[in-house]
């Protein structure tokens, strides 16, 4: 059986809790410049289930619960607060999340915490983008 | 990619026209992986010239627990999430950057409902250079030890 999407290219970006974060705070990606103007078309999270430890050697989140992430094109928040769970793959059998090709630019979106007690400090939480 | 070339894409994936397993050699034998450290896919017996699939084939993900006279044995399937593949092209181009390999194994997660139901992940890779390929082992503790390696399923088109 294949799965949903034919994958070109994929960047893993990183979301670091530098500090223990507070419910309702929002934390942004990192500029990605390998990102930059590329159109997306998938996003896939990974909590330390399929993922320990970041390339930034940064533990993983143990569950993705607690996040909502928010995908912004130019400045309209085209994905609003998506729960981050249901971008997991291993949790919702196997299915990559797409969405509709477009821009993203990753320097103003974010992640929303919605649970803090599931984060500690210095944990991260990582995304895969598939992008053309 | 339009519905049409990704349909062609399927179709040819489910054709598989060829497959190979490579075992990725994770450090000499007598050295201890460190981390950071990368080891690289290394002499695949076809051509490689298009990646249609990969699946990270540890135990009770893809069933391969040794390999047989070479005295390296698979990773156990706890330790797949201190892994991450990039996959370059011929002109050192990433297409794949630090791609979980928690994310190509053939079920999923250990104890994780409902995992990946088996689906296989499709890629269209082309003009890979498979030799500057690389796994990245990413955890500060606990090192692996010598002798560990991963095997890697490809369906190649070429």
């Amino acid at each position: 059986m294949l799965n949903n999407l034919v994958i070109e290219k994929s960047y893993l970006a990183e979301i670091n809790f530098s500090n223990a974060p507070n419910n309702g705070q929002r934390v942004y990606f990192l500029d990605i410049p390998e990102l930059r103007g590329k159109v997306v078309k998938a996003v896939e999270a990974f909590s330390a289930n399929e993922l320990n430890i970041s390339p930034n050697g940064k533990n993983i989140i143990g569950n993705t619960k607690g996040i909502l992430l928010t995908l912004t094109d130019d400045s309209t928040e085209n994905y609003y607060q998506w729960p981050t769970f249901s971008l997991e793959a291993a949790q919702n059998g196997g299915i990559i999340r797409t969405i509709k090709a477009r821009k993203i630019d990753l320097t103003k979106s974010y992640v929303t915490i919605a649970d803090a007690t599931t984060i500690a400090q210095n944990q991260s939480v990582c995304f895969n983008f598939y992008y053309e | 990619m339009t519905e049409p070339q990704a349909l062609k894409i399927f179709s040819k994936i489910q054709e598989e026209p060829e497959i190979e397993t490579l075992f990725v050699e994770l450090a000499n034998h007598g050295q201890t992986l460190q981390p950071g450290q990368k080891a690289y896919l290394q002499n695949p017996k076809k051509r490689v010239k298009t990646i249609l699939s990969i699946t990270c084939s540890v135990p009770d993900t893809g069933s391969i627990t040794n390999y047989a006279g070479t005295g390296l044995n698979s990773i156990p399937p706890n330790r797949i999430g201190q892994f991450a593949l990039t996959i370059v092209n011929t002109k050192g181009e990433i297409l794949l950057n630090d791609y979980p390999l928690g994310a190509l194994s053939f079920n999923g997660p250990i104890g994780i409902a409902p995992g990946y139901k088996g689906k296989i992940r499709a890629f269209y890779l082309p003009n890979v250079d498979i030799q500057k390929s690389f796994i990245t082992y990413l955890v500060a503790v606990n090192p692996l030890t010598p002798s560990y390696m991963i095997p890697l399923t490809f369906t190649y088109d070429n």
